[in-house]
Parts: structure tokens; sequence; C-alpha cells
């Protein structure tokens, strides 16, 4: 049983794998249909997975990637064109695999039916869909086919710059020229003229023999286009005839040409090119390992700090404790890194979805992806594909215009969306952005008045980013008619919500016309973190650097007033302060500080705007390990965790993101 | 032979279903928490009150590294009579909603068996404590035993519908 589970867990790990691998593969078909590596990785993983499916004995699953194996067969053998119609079936029967699995999941058995798919493939492979070879080929005599070998090919890979094509140039000779060899020969040095000539059959010197039919085929690398080639040769004098046709090869590495050249091996290696598609040899590990190491990693750091409160006067101590100082660091950067994916693979999946979302709403979309490599915390990515999905959607739906209506502004049919993720110190950044119709400010004040969110009186005072900011009110949707992609009046609350819940903000910019964007910064790593330890109350807490923008001490004659907000300006620009203790609703007397001779102030980041916090006293800066309160305290307001401070008593962890 | 002797105490255990349950005071009150769910009983130490907590939260403390939520049962009991001294006071350890939650309580006295039979459903009032908090009462010689239900003392969410009930 426990055999069993451990194997079924594999099987969930590695369809997963291959269903991913599946979708954006044919997306690349889609575009490239002539690529055969890609025909071929498609082919693989449908073969793996209906290998897999019947190796844990689920038929219906089998059965689905085995009639999915046969059509891409076809399509490998050219007996089926690629078309829309058929990427579409091809993602229909997908969908239908990641149910199938997705059933034996949740319920344990393939609880779906399968064989309406099933009959609407062989209705559609039943028609003529047949490729039309091109008359071209069909003409040829196959004797004229020119096989490359090995050698030649990688002369062509050797000789191959970005640029060039490979094409099969079949000519054709009067039957009744008096001159074939001389023909021949004068196709042949054309050829050379217009690029590099890898092989020809028959072979030059037979050629100058006269020792050929009336064809000639080579094979011919050039940057030229197919009908400049046509026009070219045939002008030689007695060519009745000539037929091009291109060769696909793999143009970029060496490795990957390596891989291209050498189809014939392919069935004896298939096995390792199945498992070249991973990137790197990776082991696979259970999250909780990784979490309980964390865990562990953050108990020594706790006592490391406990041991250096001993301050015990000794040489060997002090030794010790780098040494011990040094190997913690070490351990809990490595430690981080393991637990860092890129977030690519969450990524990966938007391109299908806006696939999918720009045919259901008719419009055009080009998703543009960058930074898919940058490497976030496990946990926080597995948090981040929901948020991505509804902002996503939300650009797609409400942001991207009709194609009709993006003409009628100047702007290019095709819809933009950029998804993009970057490092920025120690936070990641994803921005989400659109070249869309953008959002009205006055209309969100407008639904927020009508929703009574807000009041007339409070939108008088509002900026234009406030406003936007309803779109994150709980109960808030723009959409004027609820689709099936967003507008369901949940969505851009629960991104914040997320977000905020990991750790960090979302901001949203938007300008009429021009587009929106949705910036969502994040911390690297939510276990461990750099706070500044504060004296509030008598009590300690934690504030995290990432927020915190400086630290100063102000003398009370410098504190200004503006319509009753003690502020203090630094830099010419003013910032208001107020007491952290009254933001904590503690159960102290407030605005004492106005009788102290320096008053500590942390200015912290909240939001888009700074705040000054009063404190008590500015202690140390250290590194925390960041702990859950529970489900228990979640709802305590300004305090996201605690941390165990050196005295092996508990700080709390301030919250400043929302408190002011 | 084995096997034999196996199915008889299965029978005996049939007949007389037992629970255990740890034994602790709240002032004059004597109350009772399963033991299954109980995982340890420690002295009071350094509590770390939380701000804009709900009010029978009286802290948290420092288990061995794991942060763990301490409840004021005083507070949430409504025991109006019933002060802690704290440097006598114990906090029981329990395990709930695969988290760790304390307890503050004056003392603890003993693990007790007690048959199911002899749990009865609780009055209406008993003793103050509002209904939902009780699992049922102990009869136990001439004591009665006043077993908690952890799970309405212990998720927030309750408390508020509580309230809103109490509004209305």
């Amino acid at each position: 049983m426990d055999n069993n589970s451990q194997y079924l867990q594999m099987f969930f790990d590695e369809s997963a794998e291959y269903i991913q691998m599946l979708n954006e593969n044919i997306l690349v078909l889609e575009q490239e249909p002539n690529n055969k590596e890609i025909i071929n990785s498609v082919f693989r993983a449908a073969h793996s997975l209906k290998g897999m499916a019947a190796t844990m004995g689920f038929d219906k699953l089998t059965d689905l990637t085995h009639k999915i194996e046969n059509v891409l067969d076809k399509v490998r053998n050219d007996e089926l064109v690629i078309n829309e119609e058929m990427i579409d079936y091809l993602f229909a029967g997908f969908d239908l695999i990641t149910t199938l699995v997705e059933d034996i999941k949740t319920k344990g058995e393939e609880a779906s039916d399968i064989s309406n798919y099933v009959e609407e493939l062989k209705t559609y492979l039943a028609g003529d869909h047949t490729a039309e070879k091109e008359e071209v080929i069909t003409k040829l005599d196959e004797n004229f086919m020119i096989d490359l070998d090995n050698n030649e090919k990688n002369e062509i890979v050797n000789k191959m710059k970005e640029t060039d094509y490979v094409y099969q140039v079949n000519t054709v000779l009067n039957e009744d020229s008096m001159l074939k060899s001389v023909r021949g020969y004068m196709v042949i040095k054309k050829a050379t003229e217009l690029g590099h000539v890898v092989k020809s059959k028959p072979s030059k010197e037979k050629i100058e023999d006269e020792d050929f039919g009336n064809e000639i085929s080579l094979i011919l690398v050039t940057s030229m286009d197919e009908n400049a080639i046509i026009d070219e040769i045939e002008d030689i004098i007695d060519v009745q005839l000539v037929i091009i046709k291109q060769i696909e090869m793999v143009k970029s590495t060496k490795e990957k040409d390596n891989k291209s050249n050498s189809p014939e091996n392919s069935s004896s290696k298939s096995n390792s090119k199945v498992k070249s598609f991973d990137v790197a040899p990776t082991v696979r590990v259970d999250i909780n390992k990784l979490d309980n190491l964390m865990n562990m990693v953050g108990e020594l750091l706790i006592n490391k700090t406990r041991l250096e409160g001993l301050k015990v006067k000794s040489d060997i101590y002090q030794d010790i404790l780098q040494q011990l100082d040094r190997v913690t660091m070490e351990l809990h950067h490595v430690v981080m890194q393991i637990r860092m994916v890129p977030i690519g693979g969450i990524f990966n999946r938007f391109p299908r979805m806006l696939r999918d979302l720009s045919k259901e709403l008719n419009k055009q979309i080009d998703l543009i992806i960058e930074g898919a490599d940058t490497e976030l915390d496990r946990s926080i990515i597995d948090e981040l594909a929901d948020p991505l999905v509804h902002i996503l959607r939300n650009a797609a739906d409400h942001g991207i215009e009709s194609p009709e209506a993006r003409q009628k502004k100047d702007k290019d049919a095709i819809g933009k969306i950029l998804l993009s993720a970057y490092q920025k110190g120690s936070e990641i950044i994803i921005e989400v952005e659109d070249d869309g119709g953008g959002i009205d400010p006055d209309l969100m004040a407008e639904i927020a008045i009508e929703k009574g969110i807000a009041t007339p009186e409070e939108i008088q005072s509002m900026e234009k980013k406030e406003k936007l900011n309803f779109i994150f009110h709980p109960g808030f949707s723009t959409s004027k008619e609820v689709t099936d992609v967003s507008g369901r009046g949940v969505g851009m609350d629960v991104v914040k919500r997320v977000v905020e819940s990991l750790d960090g903000q979302v901001f949203i910019e938007s300008e009429m016309d021009v587009g929106t964007r949705f910036t969502i910064s994040l911390p690297l790593t939510l276990a461990i973190t750099q706070a500044l330890m504060v004296k509030i109350d008598e009590e300690v807490f934690a504030i995290p650097l990432s927020a915190i923008s400086e630290t100063l001490t102000v003398n009370p004659q410098n504190i200004r007033q503006v319509s009753g907000q003690d502020v203090i300006v630094l830099r010419e620009s003013t910032i208001p302060i107020i007491e952290a203790s009254k933001q904590l609703n503690l159960d102290v007397s407030y605005r004492d500080y106005i009788n102290d001779l320096e008053i500590p102030i942390v200015i912290v980041n909240t939001g888009d705007k700074q705040v000054g916090l009063i404190v008590d006293e500015l202690m140390n800066q250290q590194e925390i390990v960041i702990k859950s309160l529970g489900n228990y305290l979640i709802d305590a307001e300004h305090i996201s965790g605690a941390t165990i401070i050196g005295d092996g008593n508990v700080a709390l962890i301030l919250d400043v993101r929302n408190i002011a | 032979m084995l096997s034999r002797f196996h199915k008889s105490n299965k029978k005996e255990n049939k007949n007389k279903v037992q629970e255990q349950f740890v034994v602790f005071n709240v002032g004059q009150e004597e109350f009772g928490v399963g033991i299954k769910q109980t995982r340890e009983i420690i002295n009071v130490s350094e509590l770390t009150s939380i701000p804009n907590a709900p009010d029978f939260v009286r802290g948290v403390i420092n288990l061995r590294g794991e942060i763990v939520p301490v409840v004021d049962l005083i507070t949430r009991l409504s025991l109006s009579n019933s002060s802690y001294e704290m440097e006598e006071d114990k906090i029981i350890i329990v395990e709930f909603d695969e988290s760790l939650i304390g307890m503050l309580v004056n003392d603890v006295k003993e693990i007790i068996r007690l048959n199911v039979d002899d749990i009865n459903e609780a009055p209406k009032i008993t003793r103050g404590i509002n209904k939902d908090f009780i699992r049922g009462v102990g009869k136990l010689k001439d004591r009665l035993l006043i077993l908690l239900n952890l799970k309405q003392i212990l998720s927030e969410k309750e408390v508020q519908q509580l309230d809103e009930l109490v509004l209305e």
C-alpha cells in the first residue's frame, strides 16, 4: 500500500511534468509547424505518459493517450497537417488528460468520460485532413530524395548561420537537351554561387561524365528565399523545372544540433532523450522535508543568538562563536538556495491560458514573458499562481480592447501583455503590464460611491492613485457584465490578500488608453530576514529591514503640525509621524513624546508612502527567524508574526504595510 | 491461546468504553480535557502579549522554538470570581487543528478514567458557563467534572457568531 502510494505520487509528479511539456511544445508547434524536433518531443512525451498510465493500470488514460499518440504519429509522418483546428483538438485532449489525472488524485478513479472526445477525434481524423503533399514531391522519383549522413549534417550545421535555410533543390532538365553535362555543371555552379552546396545527386563527377538522367537534386544552405533561388536557376538554359523544398534543421547551439543530427539513433537512445527534457539533473525532495530543514536552521540560529548573549570572556569561546556564526550563515544560505525555484514554473502555464482566453474573448493578445528564470522561495511561488491568474485574466478581459476598438485608437490590433519578473535588492518584483484601455479613476470612484465603499466627500480629496486602489477593495468589480473570465466581484481583493499574506505588496498604475500595470513586490524568502529591534511600551518588537527606509532621533522642536497631524521635515519632504503604541492600541498615554528630549523614529515604507513610526527605543539589528502566530491569531492587526530573541523570549514582528 | 485472550479483553472493553481526562482547576471549578488532545503541561514562562488580539488570548510563549498562543480561560469562560496567580499557574498545551494552543489554568490535579456512560449532556447553563463551550458533564463519585469542548473554546469564529447571537 505504502509502495503503491509512493508510485502514485511519482506518477502524479511526472504526469504533471509531461502534460506541461505537451502544452508548451504544442504551442511552439503551432508557431513552427515544420519543426520535427518539437513534433518528436511531443510524441515522446505522449508516449511516456501512455506508458506510465498503462503501468499504473489506468485504462481510460492509457486509451486516451494512445489515441492522441496516434494523431501525433500521423503528424510526424506528414499524414496530417498542423492547423489551428487540430491544435485545438490536441489541447482539448491534454485538458482531458489533466482531468483524468485530477480524478485519480481526488476520487481515486478515472471518473470523467472520455468517449465523447474519442468520438470527436475519430470523426475529425476520418475527414480529409491528410497533408496535401506538394505536387512537387509526388512528382519526384523517390531515388532523388537525398539522404544525408551524419557528417554531412554536421557540415550543414557548421556552415549555417542564424539566417540560413537548408533547401533541397531539384532541377529537371529538358529531356532533349544537347549539352546535359554542361547544363548540369551550370546548375551546380549557380547553386555554389547562391550558397553552400552540401551534396548533390548525382555527384559532380557523374554529371561531368553525363552519367545521369535529367534530374539533379542538391542540398543547398543559403540565406536566400525559395523564389529567388528558383528564379536564378531557371535562368539557366535547358532548365525545365525547379522544385524547392525547405529542410528543417535546428540552428542554434551545437549541443542541440547533435540531437537533430542523429534521428537514426533516436530509437535506441530514446530513454536518455526523454530525460534530457529536464533542465538539469535533479533530486525530487518532499517540500515538507525542506520546511523541516529550514525550521531546524532557524532553531540553530536562535540558539546561536542566545549563545552570543552569554558574553563569556574567553578567546576560545569567541573563536567557536565565530566558526558557528559562519557555519550557520552558510547553512542558511544553502537551504535558502535549495528552496528557491525559478518562477518560470508558474509562468509557463500562462501562454496556454492566454491563448484560450483570447479565443474566448475574440481578442488578439500577445503574451510576452520576461525573467522566467528569476528565483523565489518555493512556498511563495506556490501561493503566487492564483493571484497572477487573476491579474492576467483581468488584463485580457478588461484591459485589452477588442481589435476594432484598438484600431480606432490607432493601436496595433494585437494587444500586448508583458509579464516580467526580476530581483531588486532583497525583493522580487513581478509586473503585469498591458497596453489596453487603462482604468478610469473617476469611474472607479463612482462605483465606490455606488457600492458604499466611500462617500462623495471622501472622493473629493482623493488622488488618482487612491481612486485606482479601490480595485483592491473586497466586493468591487468594474465589469459591466459578469463574464466567465473575470468580474465575479472577487479577484483583485484576493490578489491583495494573498500577496500580503506572503509579506508582499501590490500596486496599480494606470493611464487611460495607454495601459495598466500591476506590480507585486515580494520578499526573497519568508523564513529568515534582517530586522531592526525596537522597544514599544516595554515590549520588544521586530521591524523587517525591507520595510525601513531609515532611522533617526528627532528633537521635539523640529516637529511641525499640518492639519492636526504631527510631521517632520526630512530632506524637503514632509513625513507624518505616528506613535507605534497608538497604532497597536496599547494601553498607554499618548503624545508623551513631545516632552522627551530626543524622539526615536523609524521611517517605514507603508503602501507607497513613508511614515515615521515613533518608538520608545531603537535597539539592535539582527537576523530573525519568522514564525507564524498560527491561524489562531492571523487577524491580529499590524502583527505579521513572531520571532524568538536571544533571551528565549518572544518578540512580535510589526507589519507596517497598513500602519497609516 | 493468545488470540482468545485478545478477544476476551476486547469484549470487556466494549461494555465499558473509557476515556482518560486531565483534570484541572480554574478558580473553584473542576474541568476536564481529553488526554488524547493534551500534549504536555508546563509552568508559566514569560508571556508576550499581542496587541489587537482577541481579549481571551493572554499572549504567546516560546515552547522549544515554537510560538504557542495561550488562552485565558477565566475570560473565555466568564469565570468572574477567579484570578490567575501566574507563579503557581500552569499551562496545558493541547493540540487543536494541527496547531498547538496553551490553556492557562490555576492547577492541574490528576488524570482520571471516565466511562463514556457517565458523561451526560450539559444543562443549558452550567454555573454560568455557556453551553457551547461544554462537551458534557462527567460524574465522578461525588464530584462533577466539566468537560470542555475545545473546538468551541479555541476557535475565534465561533466567538464572533456567539457575540452576534447575543446581540440579536
